[in-house]
């Protein structure tokens, strides 16, 4: 077993700068009884001088246009849920430690990754993308795992060999027993790790309790430290928080491409696709601009994804401005990714139709991408209707039709009796009559024929049978 | 060494005379056939029609081509027609609608935009449509589209367009006369300018016929 700890030391503040790109100076605070204290600062308010344990107001003092949030443990929470949904594309077995640590089991991803190295580099690259700066550590036990990285991080063991050692030199303060336990160690001159360990255990449980030895021994394998597993939710729900309130779209969709990121990160986890996806602006607690998506076929593709919302997103107004993005999806269905096929020789990669059919529709509008079919109607304009594409359609009567119909017959001058379109047309032998649709109101008679211009461009006209017995032309023969 | 051992090496290309690779699309028509290099319509590429209206019957001559296409697993996507595309006519001519896709965009610059997703993607093996603006860059983007996806693509524009270049790898000027359609070659891959060819079929024409 190797467990690895991802320990997200800035959360509070990530929940907030995860948001936008912008760098202006942001500070978290919390505090009781009308005393606000600074617990956390971006890099440019740290460069202003403004440190945790400050008060708000003097941190105000250092920098006028500071940005201060209150702190949101709830949406922390949030955050480390959503995290472990994601990081499940890398293992089954997440365990969340509150308020910052995620710990993943990757004994057994470590050979479809490619070794420890691959899996910890893509974690990285994934996480930087989502937004967070964690600090990632490797043991063999859970609890060694993240006493390394809440203490520093980037130390990667990978086996019992070197666990004793490395743990020996950890500070007491890495057991995090309480103020007073830690006082008392360091009085009695116990400032490592190690120096606890080489004490007699009955000596140390006589002092101490029970409790400290069962976390050491937990620590160095010599006790079972059972985990309980994330259990991650059957549906999808991604919350930002913007650090400033956003009005614009554009400045929206670096959020909206952070929680797409976490939501394909989860399909991939449960190979599963989404088949509807509500993005909601929110504006206040009560008003809330809310953009949906569905999909025919389920998506997981994050650039699909991406792309659906963006399209979608281009045509909303925004009334307020934003303070908060949510992304909820239903519930996920089991939806495999396409296989690569072993013996491909297409280096074409060919789209299936209802992606590329979403895709039009997502800009261009549902009724601007339609298929056709024969309908069952003498009338030439009744015998076809726009359909939904891949519907099948009946065969025609065998006539003779132009491939080219005009949406309304358009009416024709006549000269000297007969029809023209800038020049007199000839007409061809032959024609059709057509007399139908007495029982909808919409009946015609009309003589059908084809007709040739000078330049030898064939029309379809007819003439109508009753006063006033105009000529039309209706269709085109391509 | 002697003319034939010269003649027989790869790295000569004898003008007049194209390769006889034969993996364009069959047009249905033996006179076509006859006079596309690839031994059909340019798979992966644009063709040029270049007509003075809709009536001349350009899109008959490719009827053939597309109703064996829309048989198969892809699709054919018709973008901004300039009129509705008749669905009893096309099913005569053979075409598989439930593998047709209309698409009619309201703005101008989204049917181009249209037309280059549809090449692109390779759900579709030819892509029609009717550009009303396009300059040579364009079509260059359009070229590239439809050799990503593997495409056909077809651009039905007015005859002056003949006189701007363009990147199509097969442009035609259709017109009629008295004997049937008549197709001139403007521009072929691996040939010099050919036609004009008559054309006659079912459906083209010869005055009369019922």
């Amino acid at each position: 077993m190797l467990w690895l700890c991802i320990h997200l030391s800035r959360l509070p503040l990530e929940i907030f700068t995860r948001g936008s790109e912008d760098d202006n100076p942001l500070v978290v605070h919390c505090g009781s009884a009308g005393r606000p204290r600074v617990i956390a600062a971006n890099a440019s308010a740290a460069v202003a001088g403004i440190k945790s344990g400050l008060p708000l107001a003097a941190a105000r003092a250092l920098h006028a246009g500071l940005r201060a949030c209150p702190r949101d443990q709830a949406a922390e929470r949030r955050a480390l849920e959503s995290m472990a949904g994601w990081c499940g594309q890398f293992t089954s077995m997440v365990s969340l430690v509150s308020p910052d640590v995620v710990l993943l089991e990757i004994g057994g991803s470590l050979k479809l990754f490619g070794g420890l190295d691959p899996l910890l580099s893509e974690l990285k690259a994934g996480l930087g993308q989502l937004g967070y700066q964690a600090q990632l550590a490797t043991a063999p036990t859970p609890l060694a795992t993240e006493w390394l990285a809440r203490q520093q991080g980037e130390i990667f063991l990978d086996g019992f060999g070197k666990l004793v050692r490395t743990l020996s030199q950890l500070p007491v303060s890495a057991l995090a027993s309480g103020t007073d336990v830690q006082a008392r160690l360091s009085g009695m001159g116990l400032h490592q790790l190690g120096d606890v360990l080489r004490l007699p255990r009955d000596g140390l449980t006589r002092r101490f309790g029970a409790d400290m030895l069962l976390r050491l021994d937990r620590a160095l394998g010599r006790a079972p430290d059972p985990r309980l597993p994330f259990v991650v939710p059957p549906r999808f729900a991604g919350h930002l928080l913007l650090p400033a309130e956003v009005d614009n779209i554009e400045a929206l969709l670096f959020g909206v491409q952070r929680l797409v990121k976490e939501l394909s990160g989860m399909l991939r986890a449960r190979v599963a696709g989404v088949r509807a996806m509500s993005l909601q602006l929110v504006h206040s607690p009560t008003s809330v601009t809310s953009v949906q998506v569905g999909m025919v076929v389920p998506g997981r593709h994050e650039r699909h994804l991406l792309e659906l919302l963006k399209a979608r997103l281009e045509s909303v107004q925004l009334a307020a401005p934003v303070h908060e993005i949510r992304l909820l999806t239903d519930t996920l269905a089991f939806c495999e990714a396409p296989h690569q096929d072993l013996f491909a020789d297409a280096a074409v990669e060919i789209e299936a139709p209802e992606v590329l059919i979403e895709r039009l529709r997502a800009r261009l509008g549902d009724e601007a991408v339609q298929g056709i079919r024969v309908y069952a109607d003498h009338r030439p304009e009744f015998a076809w209707r726009w359909s939904v594409p891949g519907q099948d359609s009946i065969q025609p009567i065998p006539v003779r039709r132009p491939l080219w119909l005009l949406a309304e017959p358009r009416v024709l001058k006549t000269h000297r009796g007969r029809p023209c379109l800038q020049q007199e047309l000839q007409l061809w032998p032959g024609r059709e009559r057509i007399e139908s649709g007495w029982w909808d109101g919409r009946d015609i008679r009309r003589d059908y024929f084809v007709a040739q211009d000078q330049e030898g461009m064939r029309y379809w006209i007819f003439h109508e049978l009753p006063e006033p017995r105009r000529w039309f032309l209706h269709g085109v023969f391509g | 060494m002697s003319l034939e051992n010269l003649l027989q090496r790869a790295a000569i290309w004898r003008g007049g005379k194209f390769s006889s690779a034969k993996e364009g699309i069959p047009t249905g028509f033996n006179e076509l056939d006859a006079l596309f290099p690839s031994g059909g319509w340019p798979r992966g590429a644009l063709t040029e029609f270049l007509t003075p209206g809709e009536g001349v019957g350009a899109l008959s001559l490719v009827m053939p081509a597309l109703a064996r296409l829309s048989q198969e697993k892809r699709w054919i996507a018709w973008v901004a027609p300039p009129y509705i595309p008749y669905a009893p006519a096309l099913a005569m001519a053979g075409v598989d609608l439930s593998h047709v896709l209309m698409i009619r965009p309201r703005a101008a610059s989204d049917g181009l935009w249209a037309v280059e997703q549809t090449l692109r993607s390779g759900t579709c093996a030819a892509v029609l449509a009717w550009p009303v603006a396009g300059d040579d860059r364009m079509l260059r983007r359009l070229q590239l589209a439809a050799e990503a996806g593997q495409s056909w693509g077809l651009l039905f524009r007015p005859g002056r367009m003949a006189i701007q270049s363009s990147p199509a790898a097969l442009r035609l000027r259709v017109t009629r006369e008295s004997q049937g359609v008549v197709v001139n070659v403007l521009k072929r891959r691996g040939g010099w300018a050919a036609g004009p060819v008559c054309v006659e079929g079912e459906g083209l024409g010869v005055r009369g016929e019922e």
